[in-house]
């Protein structure tokens, strides 16, 4: 779905990215693994194509996205924190933003009834609690039943229940075939979703796996592989 | 009795034996210069509609030229039109034109010499060097005149009514524009100028020098390139003029030079560089007057004491007053000031906390003028509030202390 | 439907529910009306009222105009995920903040001007040349708060450069003027002075106040500046025209900041 070649991004001195090359598959979820800065924002950023790649290409769908914004029309993109004009209604940023897509008639609202967010529409952004900030965000992410989702800390500031929901539909659109890219430090909610798994360290790719490859049997949780992982690293930092 | 009788009858003989001369531009011979030598004292001349090219046409008997119809005498062939040397002369009704630029003699279209008694009245004078002429005159009236000219500079053109050594002179209701000082005095006593209305002149719209005890009053001075200055003299009165759109550096509604002992009431001071300028001028009143958008209401330098300002308005004026000096020997009350900005908590009509009308920044741009380019500005204000709260530079004793809230006049 | 114009119209009913722009209209609109209140001549409230835009509208501009920004970046993070163009986003929200500050202006300043002019015998071509400049006034400081917000990532750095902006234009500026003219004090420096004053956008502010209040005082000064206020509204129109040049220049760079360069909060 999504293909990555030798991938580059540097900011003024420090390198972000260097020399990245994967697949991300459809019909999975892959979740990016690795300390702070290791460039795990930089990666989704770049198929965003908010940020302009140092050297490397990206293929959405087999299309180089260099200069396109067409192919956003198939994203959505839930981010970390979530801001939005303060003194509109969700119903309004999601008019907005339905606005803003070509071609679409049909949308995905399940969220807001799962979410029971419907006494919220009308409320100004501002005067809505973070859980439910974070809830409008998820919404829009889902909203137009894109093929490709990226997921940067989903459930950071969703209450147990709301994540499970949160947890449920990123499971039923990765079974639709959709593909799907999450960051998370949350180790149960690695457990659960991840497919395939990447780990990123200072800007290179330092480990993959598929799904595939680890092995139904072994019962090995993707939390202890990612704990070897970071001790293999080096690095003192926690999940 | 019997001498008052003889009296009476010489009286009528001789306004019998006076002859009504008319001339016109039919004949050959019959030229103005020819009806004056002809003429015999109280005689009337009266010219009739026409172009007559006459010049240094010198009256020694007491005559009355008439002009009907407005004739035209034009000084083509140089030298003055008429010149009085008698006096009781009337001239009346003329248009007299072209007398020539000189720079050793003052060619006037009508010079009096010497004489008591004339009467310059409703004539047109058009491109002159020199317009009326006065010396030693004494007791006449001009009177209604219009003064056109067009000098294009200082040097090369002459004053409109120019006065030397004169006295009891009225001059009422001419209209100067256009020559180097509208109306000139110098050395004239106890003379009154009234409803004239000067602009457009290349120097001042008045000139004034040396003339004690001299009133002047209801004139307009306007768009006159220095304005009016009045200079060297005691007792001068100057009531309800106005003075207005002077612009330029050294361009002033009112200079005054060294004078003494004089009332300026009821004047307006509008749209000049600086309204009133003092300079070594000692014991002047000056109230009632309005002073309105002026760069400068009021410059008064160092050497200017014991003069007092009150009632007088001060209305949008860049500044109110400047002055080059720390000291202050003149006095201010019961004025109102546009730029007071204290209150009036007793309801008294005039403010409770005193106005220094000196800004900081006024004696800034008085020594550094480029200065002027930061007027209104952020830094300007700061600069002027900080002196108001410490002052350093202003003159501290130059105070208004009871500044009217509303406006006076 | 056309993006931009979705945009816009959705950032300006975002601006105009801000308490932000209802509290500049009321300060706008109870100054104004105060100022009729204590004076009855119409120009000078016209004075008065040029000096408090020329110190307010800078602040608001560059101030809330950052704030704002600043706020909107997880937004735009948000909209750049849409199939939008850059350009769009980034006219949007310029015109959505010109706009909603304009009309802040214009209603707080204009309902009360409307109501006295008449009775209050403004001179039109002084109330035009007012209105023209507070509007490019606050379409210069808008660019600033942009140019500020989009060339620092650091939203403290980006507020650092507006409040440095404000303090040189408004008082370093001047005050170097007035150093530089006692140090050249002997020298015929009118013109340049001149050229220095028209070069910082609030003295443009502040000499098209002089031209339409202080000519007499002016003129008092030098031949230079005489030529230059050579046709009161000739001379209005080239310092309009340089505030406009002043407004176009900070909006052209963030616009081209913003279109090229990378996206980071």
């Amino acid at each position: 779905m999504i293909t990555i070649e030798n991938l580059s991004k540097s900011y003024s001195r420090i390198r972000a990215l260097t020399e990245l090359s994967y697949e991300f598959r459809k019909g999975m979820v892959t979740t990016i693994v690795g300390p702070n800065g290791s460039g795990k924002t930089t990666l989704m950023k770049c198929i965003l194509g908010f940020l302009r790649p140092g050297g490397g290409n990206i293929y959405f769908d087999g299309k180089n996205i260099a200069g396109q914004s067409l192919y956003r029309d198939r994203t959505g993109y839930m981010a970390q924190k979530p801001a939005f004009p303060e003194n509109l209604y969700p119903i309004e940023i999601i008019d907005l933003i339905k606005s803003l897509r070509t071609g679409k008639d049909t949308y995905d609202e399940s969220l807001i009834s799962e979410f029971e967010f419907y006494p919220e529409l009308e409320k100004p952004f501002h005067s809505l609690s973070g859980g439910n900030k974070q809830k409008l965000n998820a919404i829009i992410s889902f909203l137009f039943s894109p093929e490709l989702v990226i997921l940067d800390e989903p459930t950071a500031g969703l209450d147990p229940l709301t994540s499970k929901i949160l947890k449920n539909k990123i499971k039923r659109e990765r079974d639709n075939g959709k593909t799907i890219l999450l960051t998370s430090h949350i180790i149960d909610e690695i457990e659960e979703l991840t497919d395939d798994l990447i780990m990123l360290y200072e800007g290179k790719l330092k480990f993959s796996q598929k799904k595939e490859e680890r092995s139904p049997d072994s019962q090995k949780p993707v939390s202890e592989t990612i704990a070897e992982l970071f001790r293999k690293a080096g690095d003192e930092h926690t999940l | 009795m019997l001498r008052f009788l003889v009296f009476i009858l010489f009286l009528v003989s001789s306004f019998l034996s006076a002859k009504i001369i008319k001339i016109n531009t039919g004949n050959e011979q019959n030229t103005i210069a020819s009806a004056i030598k002809n003429a015999s004292d109280y005689d009337t001349i009266i010219v009739s509609r026409g172009r007559y090219t006459e010049s240094n046409l010198i009256i020694s008997k007491k005559l009355r030229m008439i002009g009907v119809n407005d004739p035209v005498i034009d000084a083509a062939k140089g030298g003055s039109i008429f010149h009085v040397r008698s006096s009781g002369v009337t001239i009346r009704g003329f248009v007299l034109i072209n007398t020539t630029v000189s720079y050793t003699v003052e060619n006037s279209a009508i010079k009096i010499e010497n004489a008591d008694s004339c009467r310059i009245e409703n004539n047109q004078f058009k491109n002159n060097f020199f317009g009326i002429y006065l010396l030693g005159a004494a007791n006449c009236l001009i009177k209604g005149n219009r003064f056109v000219s067009y000098g294009k500079s200082e040097a090369g053109s002459g004053n409109g009514i120019h006065l030397w050594k004169c006295r009891n002179i009225t001059i009422e209701g001419n209209r100067i524009q256009g020559h180097r000082d509208g109306i000139y005095l110098e050395f004239a006593q106890n003379c009154l100028v009234k409803d004239n209305y000067s602009s457009d002149n290349r120097r001042y719209g008045m000139h004034f020098m040396f003339s004690n005890s001299c009133t002047y009053e209801h004139n307009t001075f306007t768009g006159n390139s220095a304005g009016v200055a009045v200079m060297f003299t005691r007792y001068v009165n100057m009531h309800n003029n106005r003075f207005e759109n002077n612009w330029g550096t050294g361009s002033y509604g009112l200079l005054l030079k060294e004078i003494y002992n004089s009332t300026i009431s009821g004047n307006t001071f509008n749209n000049n560089s600086v309204g009133l300028y003092s300079e070594g001028s000692n014991k002047i009143i000056i109230e009632n007057n309005i002073f309105i958008k002026n760069g400068w209401a009021v410059r008064l330098m160092a050497n200017s004491m014991d003069n007092v300002f009150r009632n007088n308005d001060f209305l949008m004026n860049t500044f109110e007053i400047s002055t080059n000096s720390t000291q202050n020997f003149n006095n201010f009350d019961d004025n109102y000031w546009s730029q007071y900005k204290g209150y009036d908590l007793n309801k008294d009509g005039k403010g409770d906390i005193p106005h220094h009308p000196v800004s900081l920044y006024s004696i800034l741009v008085e020594k550094n003028s480029t200065a002027l380019l930061l007027l209104r500005s952020f830094l300007v204000e700061i600069l002027n509030y900080s002196e108001k709260v410490f002052p350093i530079l202003t003159p501290e004793k130059l105070v208004d202390n009871s500044p009217s809230m509303s406006r006076i006049n | 439907m056309n993006t931009l114009y979705k945009i816009t119209g959705y950032e300006l009913r975002n601006l105009t529910r801000s308490k932000w722009t209802v509290l500049f209209t009321a300060i706008y609109f109870i100054i104004c009306e105060s100022l009729f209140l204590l004076e009855d001549q119409g120009a000078k409230v016209v004075l008065s009222l040029f000096n408090f835009i020329l110190l307010f509208i800078p602040v608001i501009s560059l101030f809330f105009g950052i704030t704002f920004i600043n706020n909107e970046k997880p937004f735009i993070e948000l909209l750049l995920s849409q199939p939008v163009r850059r350009r769009d986003i980034f006219n949007g929200l310029y015109i959505s903040l010109s706009l909603a500050l304009t009309a802040t202006m214009l209603i707080g300043v204009g309902l009360p001007l409307a109501f006295h002019f008449h009775s209050s015998k403004i001179p039109s071509d002084l109330l035009l040349i007012f209105l023209g400049s507070s509007i490019l006034m606050n379409q210069v400081f808008i660019g600033i708060a942009f140019f500020g917000a989009f060339f620092f990532s650091d939203k403290s750095k980006g507020l650092i450069f507006v409040i440095g902006f404000w303090l040189f234009t408004f008082i370093l500026y001047d005050m170097g003027i007035l150093v530089l003219s006692y140090i050249l004090k002997d020298y015929p420096i009118e013109k340049l002075m001149m050229i220095l004053t028209v070069t910082n956008p609030v003295d443009v502010g502040r000499i098209l106040i002089l031209l339409q209040f202080d000519v007499a005082a002016l003129m008092g000064y030098s031949a230079a500046i005489y030529q230059m206020t050579f046709g009161n509204i000739f001379s209005s129109a080239i310092l309009l025209a340089i505030l406009f040049v002043w407004s176009f220049i900070p909006y052209y760079i963030s616009k081209t900041l913003f279109r090229n360069s990378d996206f980071i909060i």
